[in-house]
């Protein structure tokens, strides 16, 4: 993996308003790499999907914590580590849905992390030095610079 | 075609978030979406669609022509109508779907519940079909 070339931070408050400017924020920063037109959309989908579950399931739906969102790019990858001060949470306490069972028992919810898994190449769960959780998604260029 | 109904969501500064036009083409209710369906216009979305089922007009046409992004949420809400959409004896179909959009609802396979058509007039001729 090449070493980062740039980096842009932002930080939005807990609410559901304000996951636009953390779509916008990533897909600025790819459009500037560039990236193509389905790794764009991939990586703001997941975004959407993360921040979303930081904010309802992390933070329990409260407003006025803070979600800061790190984007970082090399010639072969993009990289997001969202972090937060909410309730951790253990990814592998989730299988993925069978989609054939999930679409015939017209499930409702339950498909964001299985959307950030099929869209990221990477996502790891974790704890920084100084306590806060984090989210790092890792992207994979398709056609390296 | 006759026009029914417009309605939207008002973000900050009045900016609209989800327009959503009705009319009605042959007696298929057709439902344009205009903006991004994520978990803020989500409640928006579920009401473009329940309003019009609740009167009991449940062949749908659902034009996405204008939505091009939509969050699990979104996808949610459409498990969340289907079956008493079908249960009225009708059905939503989807018509006209971006494709990066359209790309998930194959990932999804949502194809094994809706039916996908590439125009609105194809999507309404389908009832007939």
């Amino acid at each position: 993996m090449g070493q980062p070339e740039e980096c842009a931070t932002i930080c939005i408050d807990s609410e559901f308003d304000q996951i636009g400017r953390a779509r916008d924020f990533v897909e600025a920063i790819a459009r500037r790499i560039p990236m193509s037109e389905p790794e764009i959309y991939d990586m703001v989908l997941a975004v959407d999907e993360a921040v979303t579950n930081v904010i309802e399931h992390a933070y329990g739906g409260l407003r006025g914590r803070t979600v800061e969102l790190l984007a970082e790019y090399a010639a072969d990858h993009f990289t997001i580590i969202i972090t937060h001060h909410g309730a951790s949470f253990d990814p592998s306490g989730h299988q993925d849905p069978v989609m054939k069972e999930h679409l015939a028992q017209r499930r409702v919810g339950g498909l964001g992390l299985y959307l950030m898994r099929q869209l990221m190449d990477l996502i790891e769960y974790g704890v920084n030095s100084n306590g806060a959780q984090q989210i790092r998604m890792v992207k994979y260029r398709q056609t390296p610079c | 075609m006759s026009f029914s109904a417009l309605f939207f969501v008002k973000g900050l500064g009045g900016r609209r978030l989800l327009n959503v036009v009705e009319t009605t083409r042959a007696g298929v209710q057709v439902l344009s979406f205009a903006g991004k369906i994520d978990a803020r216009t989500l409640g928006e979305f579920e009401a473009g669609i329940q309003d019009v089922v609740t009167r009991g007009d449940a062949r749908l046409v659902l034009d996405l022509s204008d939505v091009p992004f939509i969050s699990s949420a979104g996808f949610g809400v459409l498990m969340s109508v289907i079956d008493g959409i079908r249960e009225q004896g009708g059905d939503l179909k989807i018509a006209a779907v971006p494709s990066e959009v359209y790309r998930i609802f194959e990932l999804l396979e949502f194809n094994q519940v809706f039916e996908f058509y590439d125009g609105i007039e194809q999507a309404v001729a389908a009832f007939d079909a």
